[in-house]
């Protein structure tokens, strides 16, 4: 019952715990170990598009007289209207035709700048479906080849123009990367480093050139004026829009964004001919002139956002 | 998301009772409850000083830092906060930091600490920001020492089952080399005599020893570890108890055996039930900590051991019949979520990193088995809370700060991808590393937080893609 000797603690075999080769070779260095940088720092988003002085002045300039012009018809309405006879009065006349000429000249000049600026670098525009490609399989559950991935996404990056906002966000999209991650999350990365946040500026970019646009037609004394600075405005919510993306719309791009343009032009007459025709049935007041460029104001922006939304339909 | 609906209705309730100019200060709480499981030494504590300091370093301080960590991106990130967590002490971070300026590394955790992590984030969708601006994003975690971890299958046997198992293995494996003291002890014991304090004590005593001898030697499977804490609050030179050889405890009217078997049900009791009440609690999300570089170290039985230990403790603890799993079977849809995670991935060169991912994935074989038929997500990775070394002048090689050598370089030959082509005769010395002056540019420079952190907080339906 009470047995103190036991049959398995007689079986105390003394193996002695074998030797074993060393699978790493060690050798001590005569240098000081380097030190671990930190990493980078993300400093608050600062990026501004790039703007030239010279711009902005002749810009202003058109903006200035076109506010002038405003008053000149203003007056020279007042003037006609007072001196029944016009022929009588030909230096005003010929003054405030030298002055609708020069601001029609403006923005024509304006917008035909804007133009070929565009045009410029039409050749750049890179498909991006080869990335949504790989995001699709990434999305089914598919592990991507992380040589692939950091091909495609290296041919996009280095094809952003300098100055845009997709360089500067690929730029913080390279900091995040390190040489153990995978295809899919290299993807992710970019995806959230440069694809949304370009996307979410170039709303903002947006946002803020429809505000101009409804400006521009707010302030246009005549539909002749207004479709000028609307193809002003046009044009140039193009060109930052493009900025914002680092790339140009392709040729075929560049026609459907026309086809959108003339939409949006012929739609601001026609927003044009129903104000009128509401405003004559009101009053020929100034606060009536007022409500009608305010309505107009208001559709510009409108259009102005649907091609801005044509167009990064095209980048994305 | 976890509690989307709980979290509107209480959001409802707080909304009717404040009033407007308030609303801002509305909070939508998301808690998450991680079971940190590791045994002792598998980098439990420094994973905790690092991902803090992490966190704090990208949102404070603006370094690029968790990129993976997608559903917290830092423009999001309003504060990060830390706070007590009820009933424990708070985790000494600044004692671990303090240690690792002072080149030491931080001292083993001999004691419950716990800590709430609390993330303010901004809503980003433009509707809901005007309801509820933001959303706290809380991480509630507890550190313990992993000896305590060991014990825990214990609480599921009775003392002549415990006894049988720890007898068996002490006499196989690689632990048979440690043993042999403490059987030729017990061989010489005489059990004829009544089991006094001081007789039981001497037992008691020589059996830590063992426990010691072989832990300072790799050897994970050692119960109960908390006889290897002198702090432990559990007495074990007045409650102590050992295994004993079959032919006692196959006689339960034995005085040893009564004696023992009375403490063994008092350790339980007293000691083990109440630490797996409070530190051990359910959570869907588990993450369980593996150091590799332990087992290489010594050799490939010592793997085959970790190996069996990693499955004991899913059978007893993770998945065993009274489990949260079991419990909850049936009442919740959701996904039980497991990340097999192998610590200190930079005692390795980049390009073996594979190699101890596939390692790991053999080890936890066991362990997932119990889980096979359940649905739980599972997925390894590879972790450095802390990068001390550097390239080395091959793709096989990494230099490194030797705590006697001064800078060294070493070459390492291939890891093995499964057990079995492991040599027996040979072991992947670990490395002697001192902690570098620069610690905290290392402690950001440390890998594969935020990949595992990214995959525990992202639901199923959410996730996008398998990242
Ligand atoms: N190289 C390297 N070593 C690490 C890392 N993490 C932990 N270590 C080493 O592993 C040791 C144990 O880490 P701890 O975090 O204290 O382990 P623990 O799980 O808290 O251990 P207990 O508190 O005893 O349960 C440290 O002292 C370091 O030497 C890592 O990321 N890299
Ligand atoms: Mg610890």
């Amino acid at each position: 019952m009470a047995n103190t000797n036991n049959s398995d603690t007689n079986t105390v075999e003394s193996v002695p715990e074998p030797t074993y080769r060393a699978k790493i070779v060690q050798q001590p260095l005569d240098i000081a170990p380097p030190e671990q940088a930190l990493p980078e720092r993300i400093e608050p988003e600062q990026w501004q598009p790039p703007v030239k002085k010279s711009r902005l002045s002749v810009g202003l300039a058109t903006l200035g007289l076109a506010l002038t012009t405003v008053i000149g018809f203003m007056l020279f309405d007042a003037i006609t209207t007072l001196a029944s006879n016009a022929a009588q009065y030909p230096i005003i006349t010929t003054f405030l035709g030298i002055m609708l000429t020069c601001v029609v000249g403006g923005l024509s000049y304006l917008s035909a700048r804007e133009y070929l600026g565009y045009r410029r670098v039409n050749s750049a525009l890179l498909d991006s479906s080869d990335i949504q490609l790989l995001e699709q399989q990434s999305k089914a559950g598919e592990s991507l080849d992380v040589a692939q991935v950091a091909h495609v996404i290296d041919r996009h990056g280095t094809h952003f123009s300098a100055d845009s906002y997709a360089a500067f966000c690929y730029q913080r999209y390279l900091l995040h990367i390190h040489v153990d991650m995978t295809g899919n999350e290299r993807l992710a990365l970019y995806h959230d480093n440069v694809t949304q946040k370009v996307q979410k500026k170039a709303r903002e970019v947006l946002n803020q050139e429809a505000v101009t646009a409804g400006s521009m037609a707010f302030i246009s004394p005549n539909n002749l004026l207004q479709t000028a600075a609307i193809l002003w405005v046009s044009f140039r919510t193009i060109r930052k829009v493009a900025q914002v993306y680092g790339l140009k719309p392709s040729a075929s791009g560049n026609w459907k964004l026309m086809g959108v343009l003339a939409q949006n032009i012929a739609a601001q007459g026609i927003v044009d001919l129903a104000t009128d025709e509401i405003m004559s049935q009101v009053s020929g007041s100034l606060s009536a002139k007022f409500v009608e460029n305010a309505a107009e104001a208001v559709a510009a922006g409108a259009l102005n956002v649907r091609l801005g939304k044509a167009l990064m339909k095209l980048l994305k | 998301m976890q509690n989307r609906w709980s979290a509107l209705v209480d959001k409802a309730a707080q909304v009717a009772t404040t009033s407007s100019n308030k609303l801002a200060d509305i909070v939508t709480k998301q808690t998450h409850r991680f079971t940190l499981t590791g045994l002792s030494r598998s980098g439990k504590s420094m994973l905790f000083t690092s991902i803090l300091t992490m966190l704090k370093s990208r949102n404070d301080e603006g370094y690029v830092c968790l990129p993976l960590l997608r559903t917290l991106p830092p423009e999001d990130i309003i504060f990060t906060r830390i706070e007590p967590l009820e009933g424990f002490k708070p985790f000494p971070l600044t004692l671990s930091l303090e240690a690792l300026a002072n080149q030491a590394w931080p001292a083993p955790t001999d004691e419950a600490y716990g800590f709430k992590l609390i993330i303010r984030v901004q809503e980003t969708h433009s509707v809901k920001r005007k309801l509820l601006p933001h959303t706290d994003v809380i991480f509630e975690f507890v550190d313990y020492p992993g000896e305590w971890l060991t014990d825990l299958p214990m609480l599921s046997k009775s003392y002549a089952q415990w006894s049988d198992t720890a007898w068996a293995q002490l006499s196989s494996g690689p632990q048979q080399y440690y043993a042999e003291e403490w059987k030729a002890f017990v061989n010489r014991f005489d059990f004829e005599a009544a089991p006094t304090r001081e007789r039981i004590g001497e037992l008691v005593e020589c059996y830590t020893r063992y426990l010691k001898v072989a832990k300072s030697n790799g050897i994970s499977m050692l119960q109960p570890g908390s006889f290897l804490l002198d702090t432990s609050e559990f007495d074990r030179f007045e409650h102590g108890f050992a295994p004993l050889p079959s032919s006692i405890t196959s006689d339960i009217s034995h005085p040893w055996f009564e004696v023992f078997n009375a403490h063994y049900q008092k350790f339980g009791k007293d000691w083990l039930s109440p630490i797996k009440e409070d530190v051990f609690k359910e959570t869907e999300k588990q993450i369980i900590l593996v150091d590799l570089f332990e087992g290489l170290n010594h050799s490939r039985q010592h793997l085959y051991q970790l190996k069996e230990t990693l499955s004991h403790l899913a059978d007893a603890f993770v998945y065993g019949k009274q489990s949260w799993f079991a419990k909850r079977l049936g009442k919740s849809p959701k996904i039980g979520k497991v990340a097999f995670v192998a610590t200190k991935s930079d005692l390795l060169p980049a390009g073996e990193h594979d190699n101890l991912l596939a390692l790991l994935e053999q080890i936890t074989e066991g362990a997932r088995a119990k889980f096979a038929d359940k649905p739980i997500a599972f997925e390894h990775f590879l972790v450095s809370a802390i990068k001390v070394t550097d390239e080395g002048s091959a793709p096989q090689a990494l230099r490194y700060q030797d705590k006697d050598l001064g800078y060294v370089e070493a070459t390492f030959e291939s890891v093995p991808t499964r057990l079995k082509d492991m040599e027996s005769d040979a072991h992947f010395p670990v490395l002697n590393v001192a902690v570098p002056k620069d610690f905290k540019a290392r402690i950001l420079a440390g890998r594969g937080l935020d990949r595992l952190f990214q995959y525990l907080l992202t639901n199923e339906e959410q996730s996008d893609g398998k990242y």
